[in-house]
């Protein structure tokens, strides 16, 4: 990986088999932030209480007949 | 209460019924937009009802809710994406007022970051860091090959710790 600059401009600069500029990697502390949050995002929605309108919906579905 | 006997449609309510919360959660990540995340679990939740005959018994239920949900999303939805939502009002507001006290700032800056990412990435981090599948159902989920699902995930969470890195958030 080091010194690959030099190299690959020997070999014709073909970008698509260079590294691009290493993105350093999350430190497992933000990725943990990141699950941690993501987590809370998504679970903060779903811990909600179901709006009445889409438990309605599927009462009303559910009288119709399924086949179409 | 179920009047049917054998028929399956009771035990498939009660499975969509149980599924509304995760689908509402995916809907407003991907939507970024309450109201419309509940008009597309309404949309899901009539789709899947429509369509349950192709659902394939033994699959993860779930996944292939969210399979309908973003396919809904992406053909009927996309056209008013151009509304783009407002993170730093209404939505934001409910979602932190739902977070830990402790969270609050983090939760928004958090948020901002995420919608930062290509949508592609942000779904990919939703799908496997908050809804709990597999990558090979988020891959399934968005038609895409297990190692493109890895890659996105692993882009996502590169980009958010640069993002995040910035400011620099103690725990």
């Amino acid at each position: 990986m080091m010194a690959k600059s030099d190299s690959s401009q020997v070999r014709g600069a073909d970008t698509s088999k260079v590294p691009r500029p290493r993105q350093s990697q999350p430190s497992p502390d933000i990725k943990d932030q990141i699950g941690r949050q993501l987590k809370a995002m998504f679970d903060a929605v779903a811990n909600e209480p179901v709006p009445d309108r889409l438990t309605a919906l599927l009462d009303r579905l559910d009288q119709e007949p399924t086949a179409e | 209460m179920s009047q049917s006997g054998l028929a399956p449609d009771g035990q498939i309510k009660r499975d969509l019924v149980a599924a509304i919360p995760k689908l509402r959660a995916f809907a407003v990540s991907l939507s970024g937009n309450r109201d419309r995340a509940d008009d597309l679990v309404q949309e899901t939740l009539a789709k899947a009802l429509r369509n349950i005959d192709s659902f394939t018994v033994g699959t993860n239920f779930l996944a292939w809710l969210f399979a309908i949900l973003r396919n809904v999303y992406y053909s009927d939805f996309r056209k008013k994406r151009r509304e783009v939502p407002d993170s730093d009002g209404q939505f934001s507001a409910t979602l932190t007022s739902k977070a830990d006290q402790d969270d609050h700032m983090e939760f928004l800056d958090f948020r901002k970051a995420l919608q930062l990412l290509p949508s592609d990435q942000r779904e990919a981090l939703i799908l496997i860091g908050a809804s709990g599948l597999s990558y090979e159902e988020a891959a399934k989920i968005c038609e895409c090959a297990v190692g493109t699902m890895k890659s996105r995930v692993s882009r996502g969470r590169t980009r958010l710790g640069q993002l995040l890195g910035a400011s620099p958030i103690p725990d």
